[in-house]
């Protein structure tokens, strides 16, 4: 697992993902932040927010919360971390730079006092499920046997073992 | 010049800061070529200083610089290490 990142995976599979990054983006643009969002090779979604002086500039280059979609086979994931805005890998001047490390630990503890990164996957998560198809729910194998988590209230479908809101185990 | 390491508002580190405004950076990034004698040249600098702060330095402040740069070297190898 990479470090300094927080991921969610849902079950739901959507054909497009553009309207979850409009959805992400607009989210986050009405509370002023700064909001780049471009589709990635594979389908995905690469979302840069950043505002204010809580993402500074490294070595010339803005930091940014990154968000990034990608879908799988059975399921949908999200990741939240710190990189460089509109850039969707870090650049290696920086990655190599001495202090990086430094750096990326001190910006990913803002991320976190802030809860930036779990507001953004929840903002994901709650687009997904909009944008689901209204039969999803029976082919995701959210009909007989599904479930609610004991520790969230999310809907388990019911051959899971896991929580796909929180990760939890089922009881 | 008595530049801080932090950003007083932020908490957030300055030295990529100043790494930009180096000449010895602007001048080996300048053709975007790095060649092995501006390597050499650039340690030879680096040793340079560690050398002037090794003789500037009070017993207590130069154990605390040794400590910080091995402490920053143990960062960075770790994390090196763990993102390969």
């Amino acid at each position: 697992m990479a470090m300094f990142q927080s991921t969610k995976i849902s079950p739901i599979v959507l054909d497009d993902l553009e309207p979850v990054a409009k959805d992400v983006a607009a989210h986050f643009e009405r509370q002023g932040f700064d909001v780049e969002a471009q589709p990635t090779v594979t389908g995905g979604w690469d979302i840069s927010l950043a505002k204010g002086n809580m993402f500074k500039a490294v070595l010339g280059m803005k930091t940014a919360l990154k968000v990034s979609i990608e879908t799988g086979e059975n399921n949908t994931t999200a990741n939240a971390g710190v990189g460089i805005f509109g850039v969707q890998a870090i650049p290696t001047l920086i990655a190599l730079f001495v202090t990086w490390p430094v750096l990326i630990t001190q910006l990913w503890g803002m991320v976190k006092q802030a809860k930036l990164d779990d507001e953004a996957l929840e903002c994901v998560v709650t687009s997904l499920k909009a944008h689901a198809p209204t039969p999803y729910r029976q082919t995701a194998g959210y009909g007989a046997g599904a479930a609610f988590c004991t520790e969230c209230g999310g809907q388990m479908p019911a051959a899971a073992k896991f929580c796909p809101e929180c990760g939890s185990k089922r009881v | 010049m008595n530049r801080p390491w932090f950003d007083p508002e932020t908490g957030l580190l300055m030295l990529d800061e100043y790494v930009l405004q180096m000449p010895s950076f602007k001048k080996i990034m300048a053709d975007d070529r790095i060649t092995e004698d501006e390597v050499m040249e650039q340690a030879a600098a680096v040793t340079d200083k560690l050398k002037q702060l090794d003789a500037a330095l009070s017993p207590e402040l130069k154990s605390l610089a040794t400590d910080a740069l091995c402490e920053l070297a143990v960062l960075y190898a770790v994390v090196r290490l763990r993102t390969q």
